[in-house]
Protein backbone atom coordinates (compact mmCIF):
# COMPACT_ATOMS: atom_id res chain seq x y z
CA UNK A 1 0.00 0.00 0.00
CA UNK A 2 2.74 2.53 1.34
CA UNK A 3 6.50 2.71 -0.71
CA UNK A 4 8.80 5.52 0.78
CA UNK A 5 11.53 6.68 -1.52
CA UNK A 6 14.22 9.27 -1.17
CA UNK A 7 14.35 11.84 -4.34
CA UNK A 8 16.79 14.55 -4.51
CA UNK A 9 16.63 14.46 -0.59
CA UNK A 10 12.99 14.68 -0.55
CA UNK A 11 10.74 11.93 0.34
CA UNK A 12 8.15 11.12 -1.91
CA UNK A 13 5.78 8.33 -0.13
CA UNK A 14 4.11 6.03 -2.97
CA UNK A 15 0.66 5.05 -2.45
CA UNK A 16 -1.24 2.28 -3.61
CA UNK A 17 -4.70 1.33 -4.24
CA UNK A 18 -7.49 1.88 -1.91
CA UNK A 19 -7.33 4.69 0.55
CA UNK A 20 -9.88 4.22 3.79
CA UNK A 21 -9.60 4.20 7.17
CA UNK A 22 -7.57 2.09 7.47
CA UNK A 23 -5.25 2.22 4.87
CA UNK A 24 -5.22 5.89 5.25
CA UNK A 25 -4.20 5.92 9.46
CA UNK A 26 -1.62 3.53 8.42
CA UNK A 27 -0.58 6.28 6.17
CA UNK A 28 -0.89 8.75 8.53
CA UNK A 29 1.32 7.64 10.90
CA UNK A 30 3.96 6.44 8.28
CA UNK A 31 4.11 10.10 7.18
CA UNK A 32 3.97 11.65 10.75
CA UNK A 33 6.98 9.23 11.27
CA UNK A 34 8.87 10.75 8.29
CA UNK A 35 8.88 13.94 9.39
CA UNK A 36 10.28 13.29 13.04
CA UNK A 37 13.52 13.55 10.53
CA UNK A 38 12.10 15.72 7.84
CA UNK A 39 10.32 18.89 6.95
CA UNK A 40 8.89 17.56 3.93
CA UNK A 41 6.87 14.53 1.99
CA UNK A 42 5.33 14.37 -1.24
CA UNK A 43 2.50 11.90 -1.79
CA UNK A 44 2.51 10.11 -4.66
CA UNK A 45 -1.14 9.30 -5.93
CA UNK A 46 -0.38 7.93 -8.72
CA UNK A 47 -1.04 3.95 -8.05
CA UNK A 48 -4.75 5.07 -5.94
CA UNK A 49 -7.43 3.44 -7.38
CA UNK A 50 -9.95 4.07 -4.75
CA UNK A 51 -10.61 6.80 -1.76
CA UNK A 52 -13.86 7.24 0.23
CA UNK A 53 -14.33 9.99 3.07
CA UNK A 54 -12.53 7.95 5.83
CA UNK A 55 -9.49 8.05 3.96
CA UNK A 56 -9.78 11.70 3.22
CA UNK A 57 -10.15 12.58 7.00
CA UNK A 58 -7.43 10.93 7.69
CA UNK A 59 -5.22 12.77 5.00
CA UNK A 60 -7.20 15.79 6.53
CA UNK A 61 -5.71 15.27 9.98
CA UNK A 62 -2.23 14.50 8.63
CA UNK A 63 -2.09 17.82 7.34
CA UNK A 64 -3.60 19.69 10.25
CA UNK A 65 -0.72 17.87 12.31
CA UNK A 66 2.01 18.62 9.67
CA UNK A 67 1.28 21.85 10.15
CA UNK A 68 0.82 22.02 13.90
CA UNK A 69 4.71 20.98 13.24
CA UNK A 70 5.35 23.20 10.38
CA UNK A 71 6.30 20.45 8.47
CA UNK A 72 5.08 20.49 4.34
CA UNK A 73 2.64 17.96 3.03
CA UNK A 74 2.63 18.31 -1.12
CA UNK A 75 -0.03 15.71 -3.19
CA UNK A 76 0.89 15.02 -6.58
CA UNK A 77 -0.19 12.75 -9.35
CA UNK A 78 -3.43 12.24 -9.03
CA UNK A 79 -5.84 10.55 -11.45
CA UNK A 80 -8.77 12.92 -12.35
CA UNK A 81 -11.65 10.91 -10.45
CA UNK A 82 -9.47 11.21 -7.02
CA UNK A 83 -9.25 14.97 -7.94
CA UNK A 84 -12.68 15.33 -8.26
CA UNK A 85 -12.74 13.76 -5.24
CA UNK A 86 -11.03 16.60 -3.84
CA UNK A 87 -12.71 19.55 -5.77
CA UNK A 88 -16.19 18.26 -4.77
CA UNK A 89 -15.09 18.82 -0.89
CA UNK A 90 -13.27 22.13 -1.78
CA UNK A 91 -10.19 20.43 -0.47
CA UNK A 92 -8.33 21.10 -3.24
CA UNK A 93 -7.95 24.64 -1.90
CA UNK A 94 -6.78 23.03 1.55
CA UNK A 95 -3.61 20.97 -0.26
CA UNK A 96 -1.29 21.85 -2.10
CA UNK A 97 -1.82 19.72 -5.16
CA UNK A 98 0.57 19.28 -8.45
CA UNK A 99 0.12 17.27 -11.46
CA UNK A 100 3.36 15.93 -11.40
CA UNK A 101 6.07 14.11 -8.86
CA UNK A 102 8.76 16.99 -10.50
CA UNK A 103 6.46 19.79 -9.61
CA UNK A 104 5.81 18.46 -5.79
CA UNK A 105 9.89 18.17 -5.48
CA UNK A 106 10.16 22.45 -6.37
CA UNK B 1 19.41 56.96 -1.73
CA UNK B 2 15.95 56.72 -1.59
CA UNK B 3 14.91 52.80 -1.99
CA UNK B 4 16.22 49.95 0.38
CA UNK B 5 17.25 46.92 -0.07
CA UNK B 6 17.57 43.19 2.25
CA UNK B 7 20.25 40.42 1.44
CA UNK B 8 18.85 37.26 2.58
CA UNK B 9 21.74 34.18 1.92
CA UNK B 10 22.57 34.77 -2.04
CA UNK B 11 19.67 36.92 -2.85
CA UNK B 12 19.24 40.30 -3.04
CA UNK B 13 15.74 42.08 -2.92
CA UNK B 14 15.45 45.91 -3.66
CA UNK B 15 12.49 47.74 -3.06
CA UNK B 16 11.67 50.45 -5.38
CA UNK B 17 10.15 54.12 -4.36
CA UNK B 18 6.37 54.84 -5.29
CA UNK B 19 7.55 57.59 -7.98
CA UNK B 20 11.55 56.73 -9.20
CA UNK B 21 13.71 59.07 -10.79
CA UNK B 22 17.07 58.38 -12.67
CA UNK B 23 19.01 58.72 -9.61
CA UNK B 24 16.99 55.79 -8.01
CA UNK B 25 17.35 53.60 -10.76
CA UNK B 26 21.18 54.48 -10.92
CA UNK B 27 21.44 53.80 -7.46
CA UNK B 28 20.76 49.76 -8.76
CA UNK B 29 23.96 48.85 -9.60
CA UNK B 30 25.34 50.53 -7.08
CA UNK B 31 23.34 48.37 -4.64
CA UNK B 32 24.02 45.46 -6.48
CA UNK B 33 28.16 46.32 -6.27
CA UNK B 34 28.29 46.73 -2.97
CA UNK B 35 26.02 43.63 -1.78
CA UNK B 36 28.24 40.76 -4.04
CA UNK B 37 28.20 37.98 -4.65
CA UNK B 38 24.37 37.48 -5.27
CA UNK B 39 22.79 35.22 -7.02
CA UNK B 40 19.72 36.37 -7.65
CA UNK B 41 18.29 39.82 -7.44
CA UNK B 42 14.32 40.46 -6.71
CA UNK B 43 13.38 44.79 -8.00
CA UNK B 44 10.24 44.94 -5.80
CA UNK B 45 7.82 47.58 -7.31
CA UNK B 46 4.98 47.16 -5.14
CA UNK B 47 4.90 50.53 -4.37
CA UNK B 48 6.24 51.93 -7.74
CA UNK B 49 2.86 53.30 -9.70
CA UNK B 50 4.60 54.06 -13.01
CA UNK B 51 8.05 54.07 -14.24
CA UNK B 52 8.94 56.72 -17.05
CA UNK B 53 10.56 55.83 -20.14
CA UNK B 54 13.62 57.24 -20.20
CA UNK B 55 14.40 55.15 -16.95
CA UNK B 56 13.42 51.91 -18.46
CA UNK B 57 16.66 52.02 -20.79
CA UNK B 58 18.32 52.00 -17.14
CA UNK B 59 16.55 49.08 -16.25
CA UNK B 60 17.72 46.98 -19.07
CA UNK B 61 21.03 48.67 -18.26
CA UNK B 62 20.95 46.80 -14.90
CA UNK B 63 19.84 43.78 -16.65
CA UNK B 64 22.71 43.74 -18.73
CA UNK B 65 24.62 44.47 -15.63
CA UNK B 66 23.35 41.60 -14.17
CA UNK B 67 23.57 39.38 -16.87
CA UNK B 68 27.08 39.27 -17.41
CA UNK B 69 27.29 37.87 -13.91
CA UNK B 70 25.05 35.90 -14.83
CA UNK B 71 22.72 36.80 -12.26
CA UNK B 72 18.85 36.32 -13.28
CA UNK B 73 16.62 39.63 -12.38
CA UNK B 74 12.95 39.30 -11.34
CA UNK B 75 10.23 42.33 -11.07
CA UNK B 76 8.07 41.30 -8.34
CA UNK B 77 4.73 42.95 -7.56
CA UNK B 78 4.52 44.64 -10.51
CA UNK B 79 1.17 47.38 -11.29
CA UNK B 80 -0.56 47.41 -13.92
CA UNK B 81 0.36 50.49 -14.99
CA UNK B 82 4.34 49.15 -14.88
CA UNK B 83 3.02 46.49 -16.94
CA UNK B 84 1.54 48.64 -19.69
CA UNK B 85 5.10 50.66 -20.01
CA UNK B 86 6.95 47.46 -20.60
CA UNK B 87 4.38 46.48 -23.38
CA UNK B 88 4.28 49.47 -24.90
CA UNK B 89 7.86 49.28 -25.07
CA UNK B 90 8.01 45.76 -26.28
CA UNK B 91 10.07 44.78 -23.31
CA UNK B 92 7.49 42.83 -21.57
CA UNK B 93 9.20 39.34 -22.83
CA UNK B 94 12.59 40.50 -21.63
CA UNK B 95 11.57 40.11 -17.77
CA UNK B 96 10.86 37.44 -15.09
CA UNK B 97 7.43 38.38 -13.25
CA UNK B 98 6.45 37.15 -10.22
CA UNK B 99 4.68 38.00 -7.08
CA UNK B 100 6.19 37.96 -3.73
CA UNK B 101 3.19 38.50 -0.83
CA UNK B 102 6.13 38.37 1.53
CA UNK B 103 6.41 42.42 0.59
CA UNK B 104 2.39 42.78 1.54
CA UNK B 105 1.48 43.87 5.09
CA UNK B 106 -1.25 42.05 6.69
CA UNK B 107 -3.74 44.71 5.82
CA UNK B 108 -2.73 44.75 2.47
CA UNK B 109 -2.93 40.71 2.23
CA UNK B 110 -6.52 41.16 3.55
CA UNK B 111 -7.54 44.33 0.75
CA UNK B 112 -6.25 41.62 -1.89
CA UNK B 113 -9.44 39.13 -1.29
CA UNK B 114 -10.98 41.63 -3.15
CA UNK B 115 -8.95 41.07 -6.13
CA UNK B 116 -10.15 38.30 -8.28
CA UNK B 117 -6.96 37.81 -9.88
CA UNK B 118 -4.84 37.06 -6.51
CA UNK B 119 -7.58 36.42 -4.13
CA UNK B 120 -6.43 32.79 -4.02
CA UNK B 121 -3.17 32.88 -4.15
CA UNK B 122 -3.62 35.98 -1.11
CA UNK B 123 -5.56 32.65 0.60
CA UNK B 124 -2.81 30.43 0.03
CA UNK B 125 -0.16 32.96 1.12
CA UNK B 126 -1.36 33.69 4.94
CA UNK B 127 -2.22 29.96 5.56
CA UNK B 128 1.24 28.86 4.67
CA UNK B 129 2.56 31.76 6.39
CA UNK B 130 -0.20 31.72 9.22
CA UNK B 131 0.45 33.63 12.45
CA UNK B 132 -1.05 35.59 14.85
CA UNK B 133 -1.23 38.95 12.80
CA UNK B 134 -2.84 37.34 10.29
CA UNK B 135 -5.48 35.63 12.35
CA UNK B 136 -6.24 38.67 14.04
CA UNK B 137 -6.65 40.36 10.93
CA UNK B 138 -8.97 37.50 9.54
CA UNK B 139 -11.03 37.73 12.81
CA UNK B 140 -11.43 41.00 12.28
CA UNK B 141 -12.28 40.65 8.18
CA UNK B 142 -15.08 38.11 9.46
CA UNK B 143 -16.70 41.22 11.56
CA UNK B 144 -17.48 42.95 8.22
CA UNK B 145 -20.63 42.87 6.31
CA UNK B 146 -18.68 42.13 2.57
CA UNK B 147 -19.66 38.30 1.39
CA UNK B 148 -16.17 38.47 -0.83
CA UNK B 149 -14.47 39.40 2.52
CA UNK B 150 -16.02 36.76 4.33
CA UNK B 151 -16.05 34.24 2.23
CA UNK B 152 -11.69 34.59 1.92
CA UNK B 153 -11.48 34.74 5.46
CA UNK B 154 -14.07 31.80 6.25
CA UNK B 155 -11.99 29.94 3.85
CA UNK B 156 -8.37 31.04 5.00
CA UNK B 157 -9.27 29.82 8.67
CA UNK B 158 -10.54 26.99 7.69
CA UNK B 159 -7.59 26.01 5.45
CA UNK B 160 -5.61 26.82 8.24
CA UNK B 161 -7.67 24.13 10.93
CA UNK B 162 -8.43 27.43 13.42
CA UNK B 163 -10.37 26.13 15.24
CA UNK B 164 -11.38 29.48 17.07
CA UNK B 165 -14.05 29.67 14.25
CA UNK B 166 -15.86 26.87 15.11
CA UNK B 167 -18.39 28.97 17.13
CA UNK B 168 -18.67 31.56 14.71
CA UNK B 169 -19.50 28.84 11.35
CA UNK B 170 -23.21 28.43 12.63
CA UNK B 171 -24.03 31.96 11.69
CA UNK B 172 -21.91 32.06 8.58
CA UNK B 173 -24.39 29.14 7.28
CA UNK B 174 -27.12 31.48 7.80
CA UNK B 175 -25.88 34.55 6.23
CA UNK B 176 -27.38 35.56 3.14
CA UNK B 177 -25.04 35.23 0.30
CA UNK B 178 -24.70 31.90 -1.16
CA UNK B 179 -21.20 32.13 -1.55
CA UNK B 180 -20.59 32.90 2.99
CA UNK B 181 -22.56 30.16 3.01
CA UNK B 182 -20.85 27.58 0.86
CA UNK B 183 -17.84 28.17 2.52
CA UNK B 184 -18.85 27.62 6.34
CA UNK B 185 -20.32 24.71 5.41
CA UNK B 186 -17.53 23.42 3.24
CA UNK B 187 -15.05 24.37 6.55
CA UNK B 188 -17.30 22.87 8.95
CA UNK B 189 -16.50 19.89 6.85
CA UNK B 190 -12.54 20.12 6.79
CA UNK B 191 -12.58 21.00 10.12
CA UNK B 192 -14.77 18.04 11.10
CA UNK B 193 -17.68 19.99 13.05
CA UNK B 194 -19.81 16.71 13.60
CA UNK B 195 -22.10 19.14 15.50
CA UNK B 196 -23.15 20.83 12.80
CA UNK B 197 -24.13 17.92 10.05
CA UNK B 198 -27.70 17.92 10.66
CA UNK B 199 -28.05 21.58 10.01
CA UNK B 200 -26.00 21.14 6.94
CA UNK B 201 -28.92 18.74 5.49
CA UNK B 202 -31.34 21.96 5.37
CA UNK B 203 -29.21 23.23 2.89
CA UNK B 204 -29.29 20.18 0.65
CA UNK B 205 -32.45 22.08 -0.75
CA UNK B 206 -30.54 25.40 -1.20
CA UNK B 207 -31.68 26.92 -4.42
CA UNK B 208 -28.14 27.71 -5.16
CA UNK B 209 -26.29 24.77 -6.63
CA UNK B 210 -23.28 25.25 -5.46
CA UNK B 211 -24.43 25.15 -1.84
CA UNK B 212 -26.30 21.94 -2.09
CA UNK B 213 -23.15 20.51 -3.58
CA UNK B 214 -20.85 21.77 -0.62
CA UNK B 215 -23.53 20.55 1.73
CA UNK B 216 -23.25 16.73 0.08
CA UNK B 217 -19.36 17.27 0.06
CA UNK B 218 -19.50 17.95 3.93
CA UNK B 219 -21.92 15.53 5.08
CA UNK B 220 -20.04 12.74 3.31
CA UNK B 221 -16.80 13.96 4.90
CA UNK B 222 -18.87 14.04 8.38
CA UNK B 223 -20.50 11.07 7.43
CA UNK B 224 -21.26 7.61 9.68
CA UNK B 225 -23.98 4.82 9.13
CA UNK B 226 -26.40 6.62 8.90
CA UNK B 227 -26.30 8.80 6.13
CA UNK B 228 -26.35 7.07 3.48
CA UNK B 229 -29.78 5.98 3.81
CA UNK B 230 -30.39 10.05 4.59
CA UNK B 231 -29.06 10.61 0.80
CA UNK B 232 -30.45 8.13 -1.04
CA UNK B 233 -33.61 10.34 -1.32
CA UNK B 234 -32.38 12.25 -3.26
CA UNK B 235 -31.28 10.30 -6.08
CA UNK B 236 -34.94 10.71 -6.87
CA UNK B 237 -34.86 14.06 -6.77
CA UNK B 238 -37.08 16.40 -9.20
CA UNK B 239 -33.91 18.31 -9.91
CA UNK B 240 -31.49 16.47 -12.25
CA UNK B 241 -28.10 18.55 -10.35
CA UNK B 242 -28.82 17.38 -7.41
CA UNK B 243 -28.92 13.48 -8.41
CA UNK B 244 -25.66 13.63 -9.66
CA UNK B 245 -24.70 15.46 -6.18
CA UNK B 246 -25.58 12.95 -4.21
CA UNK B 247 -24.08 9.96 -6.37
CA UNK B 248 -20.96 12.10 -5.76
CA UNK B 249 -21.28 11.58 -2.05
CA UNK B 250 -22.74 8.29 -2.07
CA UNK B 251 -18.98 7.19 -3.87
CA UNK B 252 -17.49 9.24 -1.26
CA UNK B 253 -18.66 7.92 1.63
CA UNK B 254 -18.54 4.10 0.01
CA UNK B 255 -19.99 2.07 2.57
CA UNK B 256 -21.85 -1.10 1.44
CA UNK B 257 -25.87 0.72 1.42
CA UNK B 258 -24.11 3.54 -0.48
CA UNK B 259 -23.25 0.94 -3.07
CA UNK B 260 -26.57 -0.47 -3.09
CA UNK B 261 -28.29 2.55 -3.60
CA UNK B 262 -26.41 3.69 -6.27
CA UNK B 263 -26.72 0.30 -8.44
CA UNK B 264 -30.33 0.18 -8.30
CA UNK B 265 -30.80 3.70 -9.38
CA UNK B 266 -28.92 3.22 -12.53
CA UNK B 267 -31.31 1.08 -13.92
CA UNK B 268 -34.07 3.26 -12.89
CA UNK B 269 -32.35 6.69 -13.66
CA UNK B 270 -34.09 8.19 -17.47
CA UNK B 271 -31.48 11.27 -17.94
CA UNK B 272 -28.26 9.86 -19.29
CA UNK B 273 -26.19 12.66 -18.12
CA UNK B 274 -27.21 11.61 -14.60
CA UNK B 275 -26.45 7.92 -15.57
CA UNK B 276 -22.75 8.41 -16.30
CA UNK B 277 -22.15 10.37 -13.49
CA UNK B 278 -23.75 7.17 -12.11
CA UNK B 279 -21.68 5.01 -13.44
CA UNK B 280 -18.48 6.64 -12.77
CA UNK B 281 -19.36 7.23 -8.95
CA UNK B 282 -20.47 3.18 -9.04
CA UNK B 283 -16.68 2.58 -10.25
CA UNK B 284 -15.10 4.17 -7.15
CA UNK B 285 -16.49 1.35 -5.32
CA UNK B 286 -14.18 -1.61 -4.56
CA UNK B 287 -16.21 -4.72 -4.78
CA UNK B 288 -15.91 -7.26 -7.38
CA UNK B 289 -18.76 -7.13 -9.53
CA UNK B 290 -18.09 -3.55 -10.35
CA UNK B 291 -16.23 -4.48 -13.62
CA UNK B 292 -19.25 -6.95 -14.75
CA UNK B 293 -21.95 -4.28 -14.44
CA UNK B 294 -19.28 -1.64 -16.45
CA UNK B 295 -19.44 -4.35 -19.01
CA UNK B 296 -23.21 -4.96 -19.14
CA UNK B 297 -23.64 -1.08 -19.36
CA UNK B 298 -20.91 -1.12 -22.76
CA UNK B 299 -24.44 -2.07 -23.98
CA UNK B 300 -26.65 0.97 -22.72
CA UNK B 301 -29.38 2.86 -24.63
CA UNK B 302 -27.15 5.65 -24.41
CA UNK B 303 -23.74 6.82 -25.70
CA UNK B 304 -22.62 9.10 -23.12
CA UNK B 305 -23.46 6.23 -20.59
CA UNK B 306 -21.22 3.68 -23.12
CA UNK B 307 -18.49 6.08 -22.12
CA UNK B 308 -18.84 6.09 -18.94
CA UNK B 309 -18.55 2.41 -18.45
CA UNK B 310 -15.25 2.52 -20.47
CA UNK B 311 -13.53 5.06 -19.35
CA UNK B 312 -14.13 3.62 -15.71
CA UNK B 313 -13.45 -0.14 -17.42
CA UNK B 314 -9.95 1.27 -17.80
CA UNK B 315 -9.70 3.03 -14.72
CA UNK B 316 -10.36 0.59 -12.69
CA UNK B 317 -7.95 -1.27 -14.68
CA UNK B 318 -10.21 -4.46 -15.30
CA UNK B 319 -7.92 -6.78 -16.60
CA UNK B 320 -9.67 -9.88 -15.24
CA UNK B 321 -12.23 -9.14 -17.70
CA UNK B 322 -10.31 -8.76 -21.43
CA UNK B 323 -11.95 -11.95 -22.75
CA UNK B 324 -15.34 -10.74 -21.78
CA UNK B 325 -14.24 -7.32 -23.37
CA UNK B 326 -12.97 -9.03 -26.44
CA UNK B 327 -16.29 -10.62 -27.19
CA UNK B 328 -18.02 -6.96 -26.93
CA UNK B 329 -14.96 -6.17 -29.95
CA UNK B 330 -17.42 -7.34 -32.46
CA UNK B 331 -21.06 -6.85 -31.51
CA UNK B 332 -23.15 -5.58 -34.30
CA UNK B 333 -23.91 -2.31 -32.43
CA UNK B 334 -20.94 -0.34 -34.34
CA UNK B 335 -20.17 1.93 -30.54
CA UNK B 336 -21.00 -0.98 -28.50
CA UNK B 337 -17.83 -2.24 -30.53
CA UNK B 338 -16.01 1.22 -30.50
CA UNK B 339 -15.97 1.77 -26.76
CA UNK B 340 -15.42 -2.21 -26.39
CA UNK B 341 -11.81 -1.61 -28.28
CA UNK B 342 -11.15 1.71 -26.56
CA UNK B 343 -11.53 -0.13 -23.01
CA UNK B 344 -9.30 -2.61 -24.22
CA UNK B 345 -6.66 -0.88 -25.53
CA UNK B 346 -6.07 1.28 -22.14
CA UNK B 347 -6.26 -2.48 -20.31
CA UNK B 348 -4.96 -4.72 -22.16
CA UNK B 349 -1.13 -4.76 -22.90
CA UNK B 350 -1.34 -8.52 -24.13
CA UNK B 351 -0.50 -10.00 -28.18
CA UNK B 352 -3.65 -11.44 -27.75
CA UNK B 353 -5.35 -8.41 -27.56
CA UNK B 354 -3.18 -7.12 -30.64
CA UNK B 355 -4.08 -10.05 -32.15
CA UNK B 356 -7.32 -9.89 -32.15
CA UNK B 357 -7.82 -6.44 -33.20
CA UNK B 358 -5.86 -6.91 -36.12
CA UNK B 359 -7.86 -9.66 -37.38
CA UNK B 360 -11.08 -8.09 -36.92
CA UNK B 361 -9.54 -4.74 -38.62
CA UNK B 362 -10.24 -5.35 -42.37
CA UNK B 363 -13.63 -5.04 -43.23
CA UNK B 364 -14.20 -2.50 -40.69
CA UNK B 365 -15.80 0.91 -40.69
CA UNK B 366 -13.64 3.61 -40.25
CA UNK B 367 -14.51 4.21 -37.01
CA UNK B 368 -13.75 1.15 -35.60
CA UNK B 369 -10.42 1.09 -37.82
CA UNK B 370 -9.24 4.26 -36.10
CA UNK B 371 -10.30 2.74 -32.49
CA UNK B 372 -8.03 -0.28 -33.38
CA UNK B 373 -5.13 1.77 -34.37
CA UNK B 374 -5.13 4.32 -31.49
CA UNK B 375 -5.93 0.78 -29.17
CA UNK B 376 -2.62 -0.76 -30.59
CA UNK B 377 -0.67 2.47 -30.13
CA UNK B 378 -1.67 1.74 -26.06
CA UNK B 379 -1.38 -2.01 -26.32
CA UNK B 380 2.37 -1.33 -27.07
CA UNK B 381 3.26 -5.01 -28.36
CA UNK B 382 5.24 -3.82 -32.12
CA UNK B 383 2.68 -4.33 -34.57
CA UNK B 384 5.07 -2.04 -36.58
CA UNK B 385 3.94 -3.39 -39.72
CA UNK B 386 0.94 -3.79 -39.27
CA UNK B 387 0.74 -0.10 -38.84
CA UNK B 388 3.29 0.39 -41.57
CA UNK B 389 0.81 -0.86 -43.66
CA UNK B 390 -2.24 1.43 -42.61
CA UNK B 391 0.02 4.47 -43.29
CA UNK B 392 -1.15 3.59 -47.18
CA UNK B 393 -4.93 3.96 -46.14
CA UNK B 394 -7.05 6.21 -48.07
CA UNK B 395 -8.50 8.08 -45.39
CA UNK B 396 -6.10 10.58 -44.00
CA UNK B 397 -7.43 10.51 -39.86
CA UNK B 398 -6.63 6.60 -40.60
CA UNK B 399 -3.06 7.43 -41.73
CA UNK B 400 -2.62 9.92 -39.06
CA UNK B 401 -3.90 7.45 -36.09
CA UNK B 402 -1.68 4.89 -37.75
CA UNK B 403 1.42 7.23 -37.70
CA UNK B 404 1.02 8.44 -34.40
CA UNK B 405 0.50 4.82 -32.93
CA UNK B 406 3.55 3.86 -34.88
CA UNK B 407 5.43 6.72 -33.03
CA UNK B 408 4.52 5.31 -29.99
CA UNK B 409 5.59 1.87 -30.34
CA UNK B 410 8.71 2.19 -32.85
CA UNK B 411 9.65 5.07 -33.17
CA UNK B 412 12.46 4.83 -35.32
CA UNK B 413 9.89 3.46 -37.98
CA UNK B 414 7.68 6.55 -37.26
CA UNK B 415 10.64 8.91 -37.75
CA UNK B 416 11.83 7.23 -41.27
CA UNK B 417 7.95 7.58 -42.32
CA UNK B 418 7.54 10.96 -41.69
CA UNK B 419 10.67 11.75 -43.02
CA UNK B 420 8.83 10.37 -46.51
CA UNK B 421 4.79 11.81 -45.58
CA UNK B 422 6.15 15.40 -44.91
CA UNK B 423 7.28 16.14 -48.22
CA UNK B 424 4.86 13.43 -50.12
CA UNK B 425 1.23 12.60 -48.04
CA UNK B 426 -1.71 14.60 -49.88
CA UNK B 427 -3.42 15.21 -46.30
CA UNK B 428 -1.90 18.52 -44.27
CA UNK B 429 -3.14 16.93 -41.21
CA UNK B 430 -0.91 13.99 -41.78
CA UNK B 431 2.22 16.04 -43.38
CA UNK B 432 1.07 18.33 -39.59
CA UNK B 433 1.53 14.95 -37.36
CA UNK B 434 4.69 14.31 -39.41
CA UNK B 435 6.45 17.52 -38.93
CA UNK B 436 5.47 17.33 -34.80
CA UNK B 437 7.05 14.01 -35.19
CA UNK B 438 10.33 14.78 -36.52
CA UNK B 439 9.97 18.27 -34.12
CA UNK B 440 11.46 15.94 -31.52
CA UNK B 441 14.82 15.11 -33.60
CA UNK B 442 17.98 16.74 -33.51
CA UNK B 443 18.06 19.52 -35.84
CA UNK B 444 21.16 18.87 -38.44
CA UNK B 445 18.53 15.74 -39.01
CA UNK B 446 15.99 17.05 -40.04
CA UNK B 447 16.85 20.72 -41.03
CA UNK B 448 16.99 19.89 -44.77
CA UNK B 449 13.37 18.16 -44.64
CA UNK B 450 12.27 20.86 -42.95
CA UNK B 451 13.54 23.45 -45.70
CA UNK B 452 12.18 21.10 -48.71
CA UNK B 453 8.58 20.58 -46.79
CA UNK B 454 8.90 24.44 -46.72
CA UNK B 455 9.12 24.97 -49.93
CA UNK B 456 6.68 22.83 -50.92
CA UNK B 457 4.05 23.30 -48.59
CA UNK B 458 1.01 25.27 -49.22
CA UNK B 459 -1.45 24.42 -46.01
CA UNK B 460 -1.06 27.50 -43.51
CA UNK B 461 -0.97 25.65 -40.63
CA UNK B 462 2.05 23.09 -41.76
CA UNK B 463 3.67 26.16 -43.07
CA UNK B 464 3.20 27.72 -39.78
CA UNK B 465 4.58 25.22 -37.66
CA UNK B 466 7.36 24.72 -40.11
CA UNK B 467 8.92 28.39 -40.10
CA UNK B 468 8.60 28.46 -36.35
CA UNK B 469 10.54 25.16 -36.62
CA UNK B 470 12.92 26.73 -39.09
CA UNK B 471 13.13 29.71 -37.61
CA UNK B 472 14.36 28.52 -34.22
CA UNK B 473 17.38 26.65 -36.74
Amino acid sequence: MIDIQEKNGKTVVYLKGEINAQTGLELKNKVLEIFKTKNFAALSFKGVVYMNSSGLREIIDLLKQSRRDKKELALCEMSKDIRDMFAFTGLDKVFKIHDSESAALG
Amino acid sequence: MNISYKKVSDHLKIFMVQEPDTNDFESLIKIYNETKPVKKVFLDLKNCFYIQSKNIAQLIAFKKTLSKDNVPLILLNLKESVIQVLEITNLLPQFTIQKDYSSYTADELIEAFFDPEIADEVSDFISQNYCEEYKEKLFDALKSEDPVLLEYAIITLGKVHEYDIEELIPQFMNFEVANVQKAAILVAGWLGIYSLKEKIYDFLKSEFIDVAEAAAASISLLSDESDSDKLKDLLESKDERIRKIAAKALSLINDDKSYQFLKNSISKESNESVRAVMVKSLSLFNKPDVADLLIALLKDNSEVVREAAAASLSRINAVGKIDKIMEFCQDKDEMVSFFAIKALGSICKDINCADKLMHIYPGSSTRIKAAIIEALGNIGIDVSDFLYQALDEENEDLRKEALNSLFMINKKMAVTSSKELILKDKSWVVRFKATEILEGEPIESVRDIFKSALDKESNRYVKEKLISLVGDI
